[in-house]
């Protein structure tokens, strides 16, 4: 609970910080620009590995989402999150430029696994978590998986992830409800 | 576990990210270790999961060049770093010089409360002086210790 009010607070600074960078962006600022290609760069790398698997064209992937995003950033009216239409842009860009397959493979485990000093149990729980998503998005119908990663990994809300994928609210929802309830019972055991 | 425990958590399972915990939930869960964990190992192995990709990448990262001199030929690194000491320094000695003068003033006046209530002004100023110029100019520090770290 106390978590989750932290949470709120850090979600509601970053787009209060995101709005200022992209105001500043847009008065001719790059580097501005420049900060948030470095906030947002792992989660739109992250998305590219899911797609093509590969980090040249992932690589490429990247200029091209974030020259997109620098191009329509006066198009940005901060309804929905920055990290959100984003997201957005990122994800449309790879569904296109892999047409022929439209759905996304289960994250690469490096951006899992590389990553700060933790706990022993932090490590534990981090390993249960990605271990039952991926089981989770196995089970799942192709289209289906990239909804429960921008939820798990991506920290996206439903809503935002209906607007970035085009998939029905409720339909993620229980997507998303079964693999918790999958979580819950693995976390069980570090009771 | 009983069914009342299951009902309400799946109640806590369906809530959005940062979605408000009801009220019925919150006093179930006042009572209740075993669903309190459970809730609270939930909510870390979220927080966990989401941590890796909301890491910010430094400024002198290859790829975030390229994508910068794609948009600017111009530019560069330092563009993005520009820490300038400058206004700090003139910050920092406008501050001492405060003091000093406060020290000149406090001669002539014998108010104590006065002091105390400067000192203490003073001593916030200080901390708060330190505790921002560190803060907006983390990744300086964080660059020039990695940098000396690989030296």
């Amino acid at each position: 609970m106390q978590h989750d009010a932290i949470r709120s607070i850090e979600h509601i600074i970053a787009q209060r910080r995101d709005a200022a960078l992209v105001k500043s962006a847009l008065a001719g600022d790059n580097a501005s620009f420049a900060k948030l290609v470095g906030l947002y760069k792992k989660r739109v790398t992250a998305l590219g590995m899911s797609f093509f698997k590969n980090a040249a064209d992932t690589d490429d992937f990247l200029q091209e989402v974030f020259l997109k995003v620098y191009q329509n950033l006066r198009y940005f009216r901060g309804e929905a999150a920055f990290s959100t239409w984003i997201t957005r842009i990122a994800y449309n860009t790879a569904v296109n430029a892999v047409s022929r397959r439209k759905e996304a493979l289960p994250i690469a485990n490096e951006y899992l696994i590389s990553d700060p000093d933790y706990t022993p149990e932090e490590q534990e729980i981090r390993a249960i978590t990605a271990q039952t998503i991926t089981e989770a998005v196995r089970e799942l119908p192709p289209k289906y998986g990239i909804c429960l990663e921008l939820y798990f990994y991506y920290d996206i809300p439903y809503e935002e992830i209906s607007v970035i994928t085009g998939n029905p609210v409720n339909t993620i929802k229980s997507h998303i409800f079964r693999a918790k309830k999958m979580l819950r019972e693995k976390l069980e055991r570090l009771l | 576990m009983n069914t009342d425990c299951e009902h309400l958590m799946d109640d806590y399972l369906a809530l959005d990210k940062n979605g408000r915990i009801p009220p019925r939930l919150t006093r179930h869960l006042l009572l209740c270790k075993h669903c309190r964990s459970q809730v609270r190992l939930l909510s870390r192995a979220e927080k966990i999961a989401a941590q890796p990709l909301a890491a910010h990448t430094p400024l002198s990262d290859s790829s975030i060049l390229r994508v910068m001199q794609a948009i600017d030929p111009a530019w560069s690194e330092e563009k993005a770093q520009p820490f300038s000491p400058r206004n700090w320094i003139f910050g920092g000695i406008l501050m001492i010089v405060f003091m000093l003068a406060f020290r000149l003033f406090r001669v002539t006046a014998e108010n104590d409360t006065l002091s105390l209530a400067f000192y203490l002004i003073f001593a916030v100023a200080v901390i708060a002086y330190c505790a921002i110029f560190v803060g907006t100019n983390l990744d300086f520090f964080v660059k020039k210790s990695e940098s000396l770290q690989t030296a």
